[in-house]
């Protein structure tokens, strides 16, 4: 087991740098996940920390050890492609054995080897089948299984499961979390879902255009995004956000002028980091989950459209000048038509200056 | 109305491969039955009929006889003109895999990293193979030639090495003549192999290549396997080609020196047109025919495998 460092890792094609400069350490035995719209630079990155693209510019340390040189199989990494990448001509037992050929164990140690990963990965029964006669989630264990006889210094994922159907990603994705618990390695993975990334990681990498935007733990990212970009990518249901002016009311009260004309109080917690901006044209966010049913004197608002979830419904309300998507859970479940009153839970707004498109008074996160 | 045609016709789907079988389909296949009957098989069928006669060149007017069968398949050269049919085929269809692979893995290789020439080298490579066969033949005539000018010797002597007898030794003809074949054909290897190693998944030899395998394993646990098909199909089309060759041997060294290169296809074509013997020639060209049947079934006998893998 080993740490893995990337130090300002970029990556250029020819004229164009695609990845601009990536500081990242992840711990030993941590499960890190890196996140992304399409085109972001995850894959290049991961295929940087692999091998199999040379890296441009910057210093990758698997161990504490430079490896920029080194090629692929000298790493001691092991990867898992979207596509699986098993041999087509070879049987499961056999390539899950591949990864052990340089260890020249005795046929029978190799076999109880691949035993025993076929019985972590539940495929015994599948071990002198081809790739081509298994289904797609029985692939990938195998290709999980191939990577992790190799016992490698660091694991790496790019978007094991987005060939899976829904189901069985969520099930998958369980998995690896177990696998991980029970045998712990070093892991980078890679995916465009921040679901996957909510659920997986021990600390979330939010990429965006080649750059990182923010580091850290889940529930950190998504209660405490520092840009406007990693608010709107993380959560689903999308954060709302509303354009809106702050404005400084009597005393040291602040006020938030929704494009309706609805005026919201900023929480006194939250008033010293708001002040700077009295005056001036704000995005005003809240989480779906933060929106509820209020009663008396709360702002009305329509019910456009109700979706109900099962143990939750989304109503979507017209709600300062635009569209408001609300969580609601259990209890009263109002109907499309119906104008319901709002109670918003105003200690969790976020608050994010159009002009840089950060977020204001975000605390500060390590990298 | 039109819902209930929609609904019948989702209903029961057409058989595959198109619209509805016609109720007579005969006057539908007549004229693909006509074309292949008249093109391809009624000069087989004459050629049957040709060996049964006494018929010659300058006589068409044959009667019955078994005759030429008996002397052809009696003849004292056949037994060397077979034998040089199979060191020339075997050794042209070796020659032209082993080339075609080793060019088309080194073309491949070059795009992927970004090489540049590997189009000009596809071209070149290509170049040699629309060449018709009797100017190669020519072009590498004046290559082996023994003269003072003969470039290869010419090299050869400005290496310090001495001159070889390319043509008139009747030990170096043949191989002289597998070279002269081999250099055109392996074009068309190269590009069946080329298509198929591009076809393969790029990530499995990036798979191979996390998983630290040697060039050497990459290419006996991918790029062989994958190839496999590709292979067993180049093979059959160009053991028939080189089995029909005979425009680049005539041009070359004529089947000499003596009987040396006189391949099948060349003896056939000599027994119809210097002997004017047409019988003889179509006892010769049936057996052509028959050892191109046997060859490829017996390579076509390990396509199933390929194609399940
Ligand atoms: N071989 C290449 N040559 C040129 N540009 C490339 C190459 N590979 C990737 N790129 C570019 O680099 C950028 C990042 O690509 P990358 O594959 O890393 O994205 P990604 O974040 O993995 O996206 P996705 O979620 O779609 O897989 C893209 O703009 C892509 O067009
Ligand atoms: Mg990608």
């Amino acid at each position: 087991m080993a740490d893995l460092v990337l130090d300002g890792l970029t990556k250029s094609f020819g004229e164009t740098e695609v990845v601009h400069g990536i500081d990242l350490s992840v711990a030993e035995n941590e499960f890190v996940v890196l996140v992304g719209p399409s085109g972001c630079g995850k894959s290049t990155t991961l295929r940087m920390v692999a091998g199999l693209e040379a890296i441009t510019g910057g210093e990758l340390r698997i161990g504490g050890r430079r490896v920029n040189e080194r090629s692929p199989g000298e790493r001691d990494v092991a990867m898992v492609f979207q596509n699986y990448a098993l041999y087509p001509h070879l049987t499961v037992a056999q390539n899950i054995a591949f990864g052990l050929r340089r260890k020249r164990l005795p046929r029978a140690e190799r076999n109880a080897a691949v035993q025993e990963i076929a019985r972590l990965l539940q495929i015994e029964p599948l071990l002198d089948r081809r790739p081509r006669a298994l289904s797609g989630g029985q692939r990938q264990r195998v290709a999980m299984g191939r990577a992790i006889i190799r016992d490698p210094q660091v694991f790496l994922f790019d978007e094991p499961l987005s060939n899976l159907d829904a189901r069985l990603r969520v099930q998958m994705r369980l998995e690896i979390k177990r696998l991980h618990a029970a045998k712990p390695v070093t892991t980078l993975y890679v995916t465009h879902d921040q679901t996957e990334a909510m659920t997986m990681a021990d600390r979330v990498v939010v990429m965006n255009a080649g750059r990182i935007e923010q580091v850290g733990p889940p529930l950190e990212i998504y209660r405490n995004p520092r840009t406007r970009f990693v608010a709107e990518f993380i959560g689903a249901p999308a954060v709302n956000l509303f354009d809106a002016r702050l404005s400084a009311g009597a005393g040291d009260g602040l006020w938030i002028e929704l494009a309706d004309g609805t005026r919201l109080s900023v929480p006194g917690s939250r008033r010293a980091a708001y002040a700077g901006f009295a005056g001036r044209p704000v995005v005003f966010g809240l989480r779906p989950e933060d929106i509820s049913i209020g009663s008396g004197d709360d702002p009305v608002a329509p019910v456009n459209m109700i979706e109900p979830m099962g143990v939750e419904t989304l109503a979507y309300l017209g709600f300062g000048g635009t569209e408001a998507c609300a969580r609601l859970t259990g209890g009263h479940v109002p109907r499309r038509g119906d104008r319901v009153p709002l109670q918003l839970g105003l200690e969790r707004m976020i608050l994010i200056d159009p002009a840089t498109d950060r977020v204001i008074g975000a605390t500060s996160t390590e990298t | 109305m039109i819902a209930r045609a929609a609904r019948r016709r989702t209903a029961t789907p057409p058989p595959a491969g198109g619209g509805p079988v016609p109720a007579r389909p005969l006057p539908w296949l007549l004229p693909v039955l006509l074309f292949v009957g008249l093109f391809y098989l009624w000069p087989i069928v004459d050629a049957l009929r040709l060996a049964f006669t006494d018929a010659s060149l300058l006589d068409r007017d044959a009667a019955f006889s078994t005759e030429a069968i008996g002397a052809m398949l009696g003849s004292p050269a056949l037994g060397t003109v077979l034998r040089n049919t199979a060191i020339f085929t075997l050794g042209s269809v070796v020659g032209q895999i082993l080339l075609g692979l080793a060019i088309a893995l080194l073309v491949v290789r070059g795009e992927r990293n970004g090489l540049r020439g590997m189009l000009v080298m596809r071209t070149l490579v290509l170049a040699a193979w629309v060449i018709p066969g009797i100017a190669n033949g020519i072009i590498w005539q004046m290559l082996f030639s023994e003269a003072p000018f003969g470039a290869i010797n010419s090299a050869l002597r400005l290496a310090g090495l001495p001159p070889v007898a390319w043509l008139s030794d009747p030990g170096n003809a043949m191989m002289s003549a597998i070279i002269a074949t081999v250099w055109q054909g392996t074009a068309y290897s190269m590009i069946l192999l080329y298509a198929a190693l591009r076809s393969i998944d790029d990530t499995l030899y990036e798979a191979a290549a996390v998983d630290a395998a040697t060039p050497w394993e990459r290419f006996r646990f991918i790029t062989l396997p994958e190839l496999r098909g590709a292979l067993l199909v180049n093979a059959i089309l160009i053991v028939i080609m080189t089995l029909n060759t005979f425009d680049v041997i005539i041009s070359l060294t004529g089947g000499g020196p003596g009987r040396a290169t006189e391949v099948l296809a060349l003896f056939t074509y000599n027994t119809v047109f210097y002997n004017f013997d047409l019988a003889g020639g179509s006892v010769l060209s049936i057996l052509l025919m028959a050892i191109s049947l046997a060859l490829a079934a017996l390579v076509a006998a390990f396509l199933p495998r390929a194609g399940r893998r």
